[in-house]
């Protein structure tokens, strides 16, 4: 005789449903994982680029020589605010225009404008329009651009992924949420004979949704753990390999161990969602069709 | 249960004008042609179906106003019988009879020496962990009945009980149904089975054309 020390469990496995289930739910997790991912590092990336946009201002020398330029930058590095200055000389402001007139295009007569880069202290730094009166005090013509202008733009874009990450997110959550209520309708529609036994047994409606809950749990886990794990190795291939080095991706902030670890909540969050919407989904379905 | 009806959907009444009290430790037969709604009564009863009218009162509780843990716990009062037998295949056969005390939080240490008396009681002690859809239709009918008797409920309620088992065994059956009466259980069967009926001395409710009527058990025992 077998062993009747141990309860068998109530809710058979269904290996026909959930085995499709696994592979739904896994890649669910997958893009839903990837999109997190993508979405953290762009935010950060552009956070990045944009502290370093506000932490320096460019002074363009509209009329002199490098020598107005050098005094430009020794005014400003005493200036309040100001941690240092420092006048680009020729090669440095041929390299900036090197991208669109290319390396050999530049004749050594073309006019270049002449160029002071300015680092500020995050503390107190100073405006724009009190930088350009300085100057023009010392009688040296400049215009200073604070880079205001880009970031605006990175801020926008830092929105416009955040919203679309999060988007993409609620979508996945959404579609992971339908597909588990769809199944569970399929799984209590394949045992009517079981929830009917019980709840004529006297199984309160609750513990009839605890078996399937519990269930989605698991399955979700496995799901969850198998998708996660499925989009660590494509970033970490995809870095490796380098392809998007110069994306959001691959930008100044790269991702790291320490952003795999964001990965790490990913299956119990799934088995939570799994579980509860398989719970929902049974007592929606039981206060519909028992009495 | 009171000027109970009961129609499914908009279609014609199965039931009609229902008045029924079941009296605490009676025993009772319900018996009838065959579609006169008999099944549907029971199902009633122990709280399946939901009348389309009337007023239905169980262990002292309105049905009509009792929460859904509410009618969990007056279901766990009532052991049935049903006539397609409810077994789960699934599930051994001592997995299905410990079902309604399982389903009630006890621990399995708890029950399982009641549970393998009452399957040896009915003749299925070697049949313990096999599943049920390997009996015959009498072993699956025996399976349901202790399944039904095992949390010794107040109300028993049974569906053509001995309809696939022979007459000996129908009898012993039957005394089981009886020793669960004297001790205190309510019990209602429905059955066709007119020797089975003669046997004992109980209410017998007829069911005709979803219309009850009542012939006390004084009256059956009324000398020719």
């Amino acid at each position: 005789m077998s062993d009747l020390q141990k309860p068998a469990p109530l809710l058979p496995s269904d290996a026909e449903h959930d085995g499709p289930l696994f592979f739904v739910i896994a890649i669910i997790v997958f893009l839903a994982s990837l999109a997190a991912i993508s979405g953290f590092l762009a935010v950060q990336n552009v956070t990045h680029w944009q502290q370093t946009l506000q932490s320096e201002m460019t002074v363009q020398i509209k009329s002199g020589n490098m020598a107005q330029a050098e005094q430009a930058a020794r005014q400003l590095s005493t200036f309040p605010g100001v941690k240092n200055a420092r006048a680009a000389s020729r090669d440095e402001a041929k390299a900036l225009l090197e991208p669109w007139l290319g390396a050999d295009n530049i004749p050594d007569d073309l006019p270049i404008p002449l160029l002071v880069h300015v680092q500020l202290e995050q503390q107190n730094p100073p405006d724009a329009k009190t930088l350009a009166a300085a100057l023009a005090a010392t009688g040296i013509d400049a215009s200073v651009d604070d880079h205001q202008h880009w970031a605006k733009d990175l801020a926008r874009s830092a929105r416009a992924v955040q919203i679309l990450s999060i988007v993409v997110l609620a979508l996945l959550v959404t579609a992971s949420i339908a597909v588990t209520g769809f199944a569970t309708r399929a799984g209590l529609a394949a045992r009517r004979d079981l929830v009917e036994v019980l709840h004529l047994v006297g199984a309160r409606d609750r513990v009839i949704a605890k078996l399937f809950g519990r269930r989605f749990v698991v399955l979700g886990f496995k799901a969850g753990a198998s998708g996660a794990v499925l989009a660590a190795i494509s970033i970490a291939i995809l870095l490796a390999s380098g392809v998007g080095s110069s994306s959001f991706l691959g930008g100044a902030v790269r991702p790291g161990f320490a952003h795999l670890l964001l990965l790490l909540p990913v299956p119990v969050l799934t088995a939570i969602v799994g579980g509860w919407t398989a719970k929902w989904s049974v007592l929606s379905n039981l206060r519909k069709t028992t009495q | 249960m009171s000027h109970v009806g009961l129609r499914y959907g908009n279609g014609p009444e199965v039931l009609r004008d229902i008045n029924l009290t079941l009296h605490q430790g009676s025993l009772q037969f319900l018996t009838g042609p065959s579609g006169a709604g008999k099944t549907t009564l029971l199902k009633l009863i122990y709280l399946a179906l939901h009348p389309s009218r009337g007023f239905v009162q169980l262990f002292g509780q309105d049905t009509s106003l009792a929460s859904r843990d509410d009618l969990a716990y007056l279901r766990r009062k009532i052991g049935v019988v049903f006539q397609g037998f409810g077994l789960l295949d699934h599930l051994s056969v001592f997995e299905n009879v410990a079902l309604p005390l399982r389903v009630t939080g006890r621990e399995h240490q708890d029950y399982q020496a009641d549970v393998k008396d009452l399957l040896s009681w009915v003749g299925l002690g070697k049949v313990l962990d096999v599943s049920p859809a390997t009996l015959s239709g009498g072993e699956k009918q025996r399976v349901a009945i202790a399944r039904a008797v095992v949390a010794k409920p107040e109300l028993l309620i049974a569906d053509e009980p001995t309809g696939n088992v022979d007459p000996e065994m129908g009898k012993r059956l039957m005394r089981l149904f009886l020793e669960l009466n004297r001790l205190g259980s309510t019990v209602l069967i429905a059955s066709h089975d007119t020797n089975l009926i003669q046997a004992v001395i109980a209410d017998i409710y007829s069911l005709t054309d979803g219309a009850l009527s009542f012939l006390p058990a004084r009256k059956k025992k009324k000398p020719k």
